[in-house]
């Protein structure tokens, strides 16, 4: 460290505590002018503390930047982390450029370490100037790589948590080679160290969050994928039943015309027509049309998997859904575990039944929207306490979380309810949302 | 108390039609039914109603999905209002595959609309009414009423087993035959209406013409399809009595 006279050294430091504020300024989204305000205030004091004491300053500065910040961060923490992120990169140039500025002053003017420099009245201005002008070059390369670029919050506290461990170390060693009188060169090559090991340590932590943030979105576009093809699996499958449907109806209509002799229709023949028409179009082309109808699109992927699913098992499978639903007032993610639990409970149940039937009705009312999930069963049905207990299970242990699953994510809501009854051989869930206040 | 029919299908020649239907087959046989409205647009029918209180009634709402709606919606307006109120949809053939109404609206039949003998179908419904109202009465049949959702059920308290009180809060489940039933209820409302169930544990309200067997040791009281239930000491004394009362239960 170049040592200059103690009037010099107090402008230096209130040149580089305002070029502190203005970094502060260029890298967090600060605007509030009553902050800026409060910092001037202070600002006498302060430099009379970084005069004396580097690592006090540093950590009263961030309290005092909490402290101000404090209200605000309350009713939007969302800010909190990217001013944080901004805060703590502040210092760090605060604390580092400095240093080497007056490294690279002193190799270029060729002055000597540890002598004090008093005939130069230059110095400290060029000092400022260079201080300034790198932190200013690095804030910007700063700001347009990485705060520009918007980093998903969790990502932005693992770095905040880097930056500060770094500038912990940094102040300490500072303090530590201060106390035991180690200047100079020394200073300088630790904290090119520690810098440089830190650049290592946040650009491997970048990578890594690159690389997980890559194979999440992968495996979400791989299941979408999964959902996409059964989906297209269960269209094209139905344009080939549609195919021969038409084939045999042209024939059928054919058919009609050659037997009718005069005016007499043969009634018979025209009713098997119609018979046979309803039975394809009721039941066997448009079985699933109901699906275009609901446009919500997590739970028409899970439902278009678990019926196309279902008929591969061989069970029967009628879906309705009448009227278009965009909306339901419950939590997708809550909605697909439950729903997910409910099918994959009553296809359960239809397998071991001899009717073998699964239903899925999706009817909207005026106040609700209701979710009817029925199956045929086989046998007595247990009692529903049984069931809801958890650890029931007819399918053996380890597995009897549904129906208690359920009610847990149910528990605190108010406006889903989720009841359960049993007629003649058929087994029916009914999850019924309200359309009020969104939850 | 006289029957009343409401009409409404939006097809002014056909609803005359079927208008004739009604109203000659009630003469003819001289049914104690009434033809109250006739009507082509559904909003008539809702003034109607918010017009006048209508218990029991029978109504035949035409519903042709092509258009809006709005056959369903009279009949959800009408099952708000009136749970148990009887709807015949009058409906093509298609519409009879669904089985969201078959849910919502629960309705008595259908007529269906192609066909050609919608005169029997009609007629066909009224005879059923007549003899469900008129001639089999059975006012000692009492019904236990609730709503699972938005729908409605009647159960035959003939049929019921017993109740209990559901793990999930404010529900009970019914237990009969061949049916069990979970909805929103209070025991103790539900002790109050129905003074043939008998209130033997804080959680259970049974019926006692469904025992098949008590065990006073065990204090378990048996039920048809393998259900039971238990019962606390207080209430033995009153089983005891109500049984010997009847006299055909075996106790152990």
């Amino acid at each position: 460290m170049i040592l200059i006279d103690g009037a010099s050294y107090f402008f230096k430091e209130l040149f580089d505590l305002l070029m502190l504020f203005m970094l502060i300024a260029l890298l967090t989204d600060i605007h509030q002018k009553s902050f800026y305000f409060a910092l001037f205030l202070f600002l006498f004091p302060l430099v009379l503390l970084s005069v004396t004491d580097a690592l006090l300053t540093g950590l009263v500065l961030s309290t005092f930047v909490v402290m101000l910040r404090f209200k605000t961060w309350r009713k939007n923490g969302k800010r909190k982390f990217s001013e944080i992120f901004g805060l703590l990169l502040s210092l760090a140039i605060y604390s580092i450029v400095p240093l080497f500025s007056s490294m690279l002053v002193s190799k270029s003017l060729g002055l000597h370490f540890n002598v004090l420099n008093a005939d130069n009245p230059l110095l400290v201005p060029f000092l400022i100037g260079i201080d300034w002008f790198l932190s200013i070059v690095i804030a910007f390369i700063l700001k347009s790589k990485v705060i520009e670029r918007s980093i998903p919050i969790e990502n932005v506290k693992i770095y905040c948590l880097q930056l500060g461990v770094f500038l912990t170390f940094v102040y300490l060693f500072g303090e530590i080679l201060r106390r035991m009188q180690v200047l100079g060169i020394f200073q300088i090559v630790m904290v090119s160290f520690l810098v440089a090991q830190f650049s290592v340590t946040i650009f491997m932590t970048y990578l890594k969050l690159k690389k997980n943030q890559e194979k999440a979105e992968l495996s979400s576009l791989r299941a979408q994928m999964v959902v996409m093809n059964t989906y297209t699996a269960e269209i094209e499958r139905n344009y080939q039943e549609l195919r021969k449907f038409r084939h045999d109806y042209k024939n059928m209509l054919l058919a009609l015309k050659t037997t009718q002799t005069g005016s007499s229709i043969n009634e018979d023949y025209l009713n098997q027509v119609i018979d046979y028409s309803h039975q394809m179009i009721d039941h066997s082309v448009m079985r699933f049309s109901g699906l275009s109808n609901l446009k919500i699109s997590p739970i028409k992927s899970l439902l278009v998997v678990k019926l196309a699913h279902a008929e591969q098992l061989g069970l029967k499978v009628n879906f309705e859904c009448l009227v278009p639903l965009t909306k339901i007032n419950l939590d997708e993610v809550k909605l697909v575990r439950i729903l997910g639990i409910l099918i994959d409970n009553a296809v359960e149940a239809a397998l071991g039944s001899d009717a073998g039937i699964v239903t899925i009705i999706l009817i909207a009312t005026r106040e609700t929207i209701e979710i009817s999930i029925e199956n045929s069963f086989q046998g007595k049905l247990p009692s529903l306490s049984a069931m809801k207990r958890e650890g029931y299970s007819n399918k053996g242990k380890d597995r009897g979380l549904g129906l208690s699953n359920i009610q847990a994510i149910l528990a605190s809501n108010k406006q889903v309810d989720l009841s359960h009854y049993s007629n003649q051989g058929l087994f029916v869930s009914v999850l019924t949302i309200g359309k009020g206040e969104s939850v | 108390m006289t029957l009343p029919i409401i009409l409404c299908e939006d097809d002014i020649a056909l609803m005359s039609h079927y208008k004739a239907i009604i109203e000659n087959w009630i003469m003819i046989n001289d049914y104690d039914m009434r033809l109250v409205l006739a009507a082509t647009d559904p909003a008539e029918v809702l003034l109607y109603l918010s017009q006048n209180q209508l218990t029991n009634s029978l109504y035949f709402l035409d519903i042709d999905l092509g258009k809006q709606l709005d056959g369903i919606d009279v009949a959800q307006q009408v099952r708000k209002d009136n749970e148990f109120a009887q709807i015949v949809f009058i409906t093509a053939h298609q519409e009879l595959a669904l089985e969201t109404l078959k849910r919502q609206i629960a309705p008595l039949d259908y007529i269906v609309k192609d066909d050609r003998n919608e005169k029997i179908q009609i007629e066909t419904v009224l005879d059923g009414r007549h003899q469900q109202v008129f001639v089999d009465h059975r006012p000692n049949d009492r019904h236990l009423s609730f709503m699972i959702g938005t729908r409605n059920f009647r159960v035959d308290l003939t049929a019921i087993y017993f109740l209990e009180t559901s793990v999930t809060p404010h529900k009970v489940i019914l237990y009969g035959e061949n049916m069990m039933y979970e909805f929103y209820g209070k025991m103790n409302n539900l002790e109050e209406e129905y003074p043939e169930l008998l209130r033997v544990h804080k959680s259970f309200l049974i019926n006692p013409n469904k025992v098949t067997a008590v065990d006073y040791k065990s204090r378990t009281i048996f039920f048809p399809e393998e259900y039971s239930c238990s019962f606390p000491l207080v209430k033995a004394k009153i089983l005891k009595k109500h049984f010997d009362r009847i006299g055909s239960i075996i106790h152990k």
